[in-house]
């Protein structure tokens, strides 16, 4: 199948009817991408989010700047909501601030940044910082980048939510680092959403982390559903599986991606791209019913024996 | 940052080779045509290397400074840093090599810089002359847009190959200490291009170790002339 804006609606309408019986809701009435509700809101947020590291770290060269906003743009024109970002991004920050300004601000925007600082003191100018950087009034998310001083974080995190200054907080990892801490985190601290590293060949979060934010009510977003790339391209070598028609995936990126936000406890996965071709790829991956508990295993185990 | 021993040397890698090569067109946009002017001064510098003039040396110091103060400010300072915070602490290490070769260009006891017919020295005029003029084109053919090639004075990596190759042709005992930041650059260059995948990742380490093999044989050779 062709990638295209018309399949993508396709697909979307597809999924007004095959997704409503999964729990899952289309985010709006047309053209829009599966979506789930948070757990703490219900506010529905799409599967399928946009990532920003290295992607859009494109310095001030206008071509890329313009570039990055024709991604956006095809991101918001296909029903995506929720960017993520940090201020480890480079430049990342601004790009996104840059597109946002040129797409006159897209209501539907799920902004998600991190604070990332080993100070305390650091971390409200940072956030501040980089709410400027976007030119947004205040973000929709802020999460404890790589657990860095997460105790004192969360904290202001936690005060900024009360004082209405951030709708929902959270905390991210990635690789698999430091589960341990993040499950203890997860247990004991009021996080609305949790980001970690999850795709069809790193698995441990299915252990212990994603049964634990189902449990516990926590959001979870999907980083490096791609493996930085490194998936789909090594993927792409290979065939797809002869039942591939039964996952709903019509390439290797949309397989891996219907694999991901196919777990339950998933809310939304955030692939980055500099490209705006993969961008609706990415996006009408979330259509369709999704690949269920025997689908998902027979598709991991498709991709380990290769 | 914080919690640094958890990453990958490829997660440090901030930026991707499009967004490197976008920031030479940047470069390239914004500062043209001055880049006729550096060519202009590369072509004086080397003339002088050619007569041999004491009060050449100086300037031909005094203008490599400036180079690597030009360098650090404008390239990593301004410029890298937006798509890589850690050229900022890239650009001290420009300023400090920049000063001294203010230095040298103002000590009593100037390093002379003296271009000998020996392969050491044909080695040296060739590196030169390749920072000049070949690197912009090896650039090119290696699948740089026209409007990203590397210039000597624009970006790094060119003027750092010039400056080894003038060292080659430097004598004096001060002069070695100038070798450390060149060298450091060139192997850091070749790996973040390296792990870009970009496929001029070679060119500064091999003009490199070209030009430490040519020092070190030229000396032995001065060495053994004057032990007879
Ligand atoms: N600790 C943390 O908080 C943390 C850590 C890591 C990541 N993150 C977040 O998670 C996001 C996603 O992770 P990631 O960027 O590291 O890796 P990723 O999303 O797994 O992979 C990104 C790469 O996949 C390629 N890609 C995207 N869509 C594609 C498609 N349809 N077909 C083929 N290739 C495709 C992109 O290349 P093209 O440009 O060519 O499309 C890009 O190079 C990040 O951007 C960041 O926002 C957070």
């Amino acid at each position: 199948m062709q990638i295209n804006r018309r399949n993508v609606l396709k697909g979307s309408m597809a999924a007004t009817f095959a997704g409503t019986a999964a729990g899952l809701v289309p985010a709006r009435a047309m053209a829009a991408p599966l979506a789930r509700p948070l757990a703490s809101t219900g506010e529905l947020l799409p599967l399928v989010g946009l990532g920003s590291w290295i992607t859009f770290n494109v310095g001030n060269n206008q071509k890329l700047l313009d570039a990055s906003a024709d991604v956006m743009a095809a991101f918001f024109e296909g029903g995506g909501r929720m960017i993520d970002s940090s201020p480890m991004y480079g430049s990342a920050q601004a790009t996104i601030g840059y597109g946002l300004k040129k797409l006159g601000m897209p209501e539907t925007l799920f902004s998600a940044d991190k604070v990332w600082t080993s100070s305390a003191g650091n971390g409200s100018p940072q956030i501040e910082q980089s709410r400027s950087h976007w030119g947004v009034p205040k973000f929709d998310l802020v999460q404890v980048h790589n657990l860095v001083a997460w105790r004192e974080h969360l904290e202001l995190l936690q005060t900024m939510k009360t004082a209405g200054d951030v709708k929902y907080i959270g905390i991210t990892t990635s690789h698999g680092r430091r589960h341990t801490e993040l499950e203890d985190i997860m247990t004991s601290q009021p996080v609305d959403f949790v980001q970690l590293t999850y795709n069809v060949e790193d698995r441990e979060a299915e252990q212990r982390l994603l049964p634990l934010a189902r449990e516990r009510g926590i959001a979870v977003i999907v980083n490096r559903p791609f493996q930085r790339g490194y998936l789909v391209e090594r993927l792409s070598s290979s065939p797809l599986p002869d039942w591939v028609a039964e996952t709903g995936a019509a390439s290797w990126a949309q397989f891996l991606l219907r694999f991901v936000i196919s777990h339950p406890a998933v809310t939304c996965a955030i692939p980055a791209t500099s490209k705006v071709a993969h961008v609706r790829e990415n996006l009408a991956a979330a259509s369709g019913q999704l690949p269920d508990a025997a689908l998902r295993k027979r598709m991991a185990d498709y991709v380990g024996q290769l | 940052m914080a919690d640094w021993s958890s990453y990958s040397l490829s997660d440090l890698l901030l930026f991707s080779l499009q967004a490197y090569i976008g920031l030479f067109e940047l470069l390239n946009t914004t500062l043209w045509p001055a880049h006729l002017v550096i060519l202009a001064v590369g072509l004086v510098i080397g003339l002088i290397v050619l007569r041999r003039n004491a009060a050449g040396y100086r300037v031909v110091w005094a203008l490599l400074g400036l180079l690597w103060i030009w360098s650090g400010w404008h390239f990593f300072y301004v410029q890298y840093t937006a798509i890589n915070w850690a050229a900022a602490y890239v650009a001290p290490m420009f300023w400090l090599q920049g000063l001294l070769f203010g230095l040298f260009a103002v000590v009593p006891t100037c390093p002379e810089i003296r271009y000998t017919g020996t392969a050491a020295g044909r080695t040296a005029m060739m590196l030169y002359l390749f920072a000049l003029i070949g690197y912009p084109a090896a650039t090119l053919v290696l699948g740089r847009p026209l409007d990203s090639v590397e210039f000597p004075g624009i970006s790094a990596d060119p003027g750092v190959v010039a400056t080894l190759a003038v060292l080659v042709m430097s004598r004096g005992v001060f002069t070695r200490l100038a070798w450390i930041a060149p060298l450091l650059w060139c192997a850091l260059t070749g790996l973040t291009l390296w792990m870009l995948g970009s496929p001029e990742f070679f060119i500064a380490p091999l003009a490199a170790m070209m030009a430490v093999i040519a020092a070190v044989s030229g000396r032995r050779l001065s060495q053994s002339l004057r032990d007879g």
